[in-house]
């Protein structure tokens, strides 16, 4: 064994026994310590989840550091890098890329950070980041479901509202309302903007040969789809504005994937020939042995470049990147009203989609009130 | 010929076996100072950037020095340039303080007592020290003391807005930024003063994150 080799397994043996023992959904300080032990190319990642995990404990501050350093990461333009030319080549998959997410996963980013604004009171900020989402969601490859993140338009609106532009406040929710019908917008007194964000992110999983299709599957065991909500003992309806589900699976085919098709069509060939090549050798070998045996070296030339094609094929990686923010939540419900002062209590009850209760330990609830008296309600059912 | 192939097949073998996927064994760099006006080499977007910043106010203070109404009048006029009335319509998010503060700063600098800069963002902080010193709870220094805080004769306004477009095959996206920036004369409510400052970025990600 190389020492390459050696360390290669040691490392991942360390990582196996390192990801065994963290929680799949943990709070900020276990998501801080995974991003410090790691790589470079997953930092993204792992600071967009740290990032929700400050958030779900309330440390806004922590929070807005981590979706700037993330959001400047996905802002930034990514031209020929070294992780994207080995994420070209046959020899790397595609998940040794520098992390960026999917359309849906860098728009989330931009929500988070746009919230954190609005907690602030920071209207235009909030507004610019719900803009970035958007535009983010425009990437998308299907056109009929390209711009149709419809939560990040509501909240463009709301930003524009508490901002007092009423105008541009008005064709945001317009939009919405073209995307969901039925929507109704915010009342001009409104001054309360409740979020609930329910459920498990949309998982990535590998299919096709080598793994090299994405599909996406719904968290496993966060049944919840629905709530009822009560602030000060008063009931809330809220409306579902996103389904991130939807969004992740409607994202189209990606010019990234036509290169790791490319990499399994070169794979099969290889394969082929290495195959064609041991086979033509093995025949022809019992040939040579009844003409007397005086072909040999060129025999054995046939069976060793079958080996090299096999080889090649073997180590041909065509593994689509898999890696996934897993702390997003399925589904996003969001009511806008007028109260005075920040609310003092707040209960939610949540439902399966057969309109059963689901019982969750740890639902988050943050409430936070701007110096212009405006009011944000983060709900979150699993972290 | 056959000792060739194979010793070709024990290469491959080995490079194959050596190739370290998922490590980033760069080694690291050491800090460097950056000049703020130029573009990084290893960071940039498509918003409003360091180098844009120091283009666009060192654009404004030339403008606004050039202008007679402003800053060729007998009795310096008093100015207000913080970020209250300058706003952000845009895509980008920015910490507007970055624009209005080196505006401020440099120009109080090259006006050299041409103007007269009111610090309205410190009001706050004026007001607590004048009541200290009027409720004898602190002397009254030894400057003068003045029966109110200095009144204005213009004030920064202005607006960053800007235009998004995207090509999701190309993974191309170009923003167009328009600061503006105005002087409003603070009793009868004209500009005084307009300047533009705008710019285009467009880039192109890498085929792999289109």
């Amino acid at each position: 064994m190389t020492s390459c080799i050696a360390k290669r397994l040691t490392g991942s043996a360390l990582l196996a026994l390192g990801l065994a023992a963290l929680p799949a959904h943990a709070d900020y300080a276990s998501e801080a310590a995974k991003l410090r032990a790691a790589p470079a190319k997953d930092a993204t990642l792992y600071t967009l989840q740290a990032g929700v995990a400050a958030l779900a404990e309330n440390r806004t501050a922590e929070s807005s550091e981590l979706f700037d350093t993330a959001l400047s990461s996905i802002e930034g333009m990514f031209a020929n890098t070294e992780g994207a030319a080995k994420a070209r080549s046959l020899w790397y998959e595609e998940g040794a890329k520098d992390y960026k997410g999917e359309p849906y996963e860098r728009a989330m980013a931009f929500w988070y950070r746009g919230l954190l604004y609005l907690s602030g009171g920071d209207y235009e900020n909030a507004r610019a980041s719900f803009r970035g989402g958007i535009l983010q969601d425009a990437f998308a490859e299907e056109q009929q479901f390209r711009s149709d993140f419809a939560s990040l338009m509501l909240l463009e609106g709301w930003s524009n509202q508490l901002n007092g532009d009423k105008g541009q406040a008005e064709d945001a929710y317009k939009e919405v309302a073209k995307l969901r019908p039925g929507f109704v917008a915010p009342a001009k007194d409104a001054n309360m903007l409740v979020i609930a964000e329910l459920g498990g992110s949309p998982r990535k999983v590998g299919d096709g040969i080598g793994n090299h299709e994405i599909v996406y599957r719904k968290a496993k065991r966060m049944p919840e789809r629905t709530l009822k909500l009560e602030i000060d003992g008063k009931p809330v309806a809220l409306a579902q504005a996103e389904d991130l589900f939807f969004q992740a699976s409607t994202r189209g085919g990606r010019p990234v994937d036509r290169l790791i098709e490319g990499k399994v069509a070169f794979q099969n060939v290889a394969g082929g020939i290495g195959e064609a090549a041991g086979s033509i050798a093995s025949e022809l070998s019992v040939w040579n042995a009844a003409a007397g045996g005086g072909h040999g070296n060129a025999l054995g030339a046939v069976a060793a470049v079958g080996a090299i094609a096999s080889l090649v094929a073997v180590n041909v990686k065509p593994r689509a990147d898999v890696r996934y923010w897993a702390n997003l939540p399925e589904t996003v419900h969001v009511a806008a009203l007028p109260h005075k002062g920040l609310p003092s209590s707040v209960n939610v009850a949540l439902f399966d989609e057969a309109g059963q209760p689901v019982s969750v330990d740890n639902v988050q609830v943050h409430k936070w009130i701007d110096k212009r008296g405006n009011v944000l309600v983060w709900i979150k059912t699993r972290n | 010929m056959t000792i060739k192939l194979f010793a070709g097949a024990l290469a491959a073998l080995v490079l194959a076996g050596c190739a370290t996927p998922n490590l980033d064994n760069s080694a690291g760099r050491r800090v460097v100072y950056q000049d703020v006006s130029t573009t990084s080499q290893r960071v940039a977007g498509v918003g409003v950037e360091s180098q844009d910043v120091v283009s666009m106010t060192d654009r404004m203070i030339r403008d606004i020095l050039a202008t007679p109404q402003i800053a060729g009048r007998a009795t310096p006029p008093r100015i207000i340039i913080d970020s209250e009335y300058f706003a952000n319509d845009s895509s980008s998010r920015i910490n507007k303080n970055l624009i209005t503060d080196r505006l401020r700063i440099e120009l109080n600098r090259a006006a050299q007592g041409r103007l007269v800069f009111v610090a309205r963002h410190y009001g706050d902080m004026v007001s607590k020290e004048r009541d200290a010193k009027r409720n004898g709870e602190t002397d009254k220094g030894t400057i003068r003391a003045t029966k109110a805080k200095a009144g204005a004769d213009f004030r920064l306004g202005g607006r960053i807005t800007s235009l998004d477009a995207n090509s999701a095959q190309s993974g191309t996206l170009s923003r167009y930024h328009q600061i503006s920036f105005e002087l409003i004369d603070l009793e009868y409510e004209t500009i005084a003063w307009s300047g533009l400052f705008e710019f285009k970025k467009e880039a192109q990600d890498d085929v792999l994150y289109r």
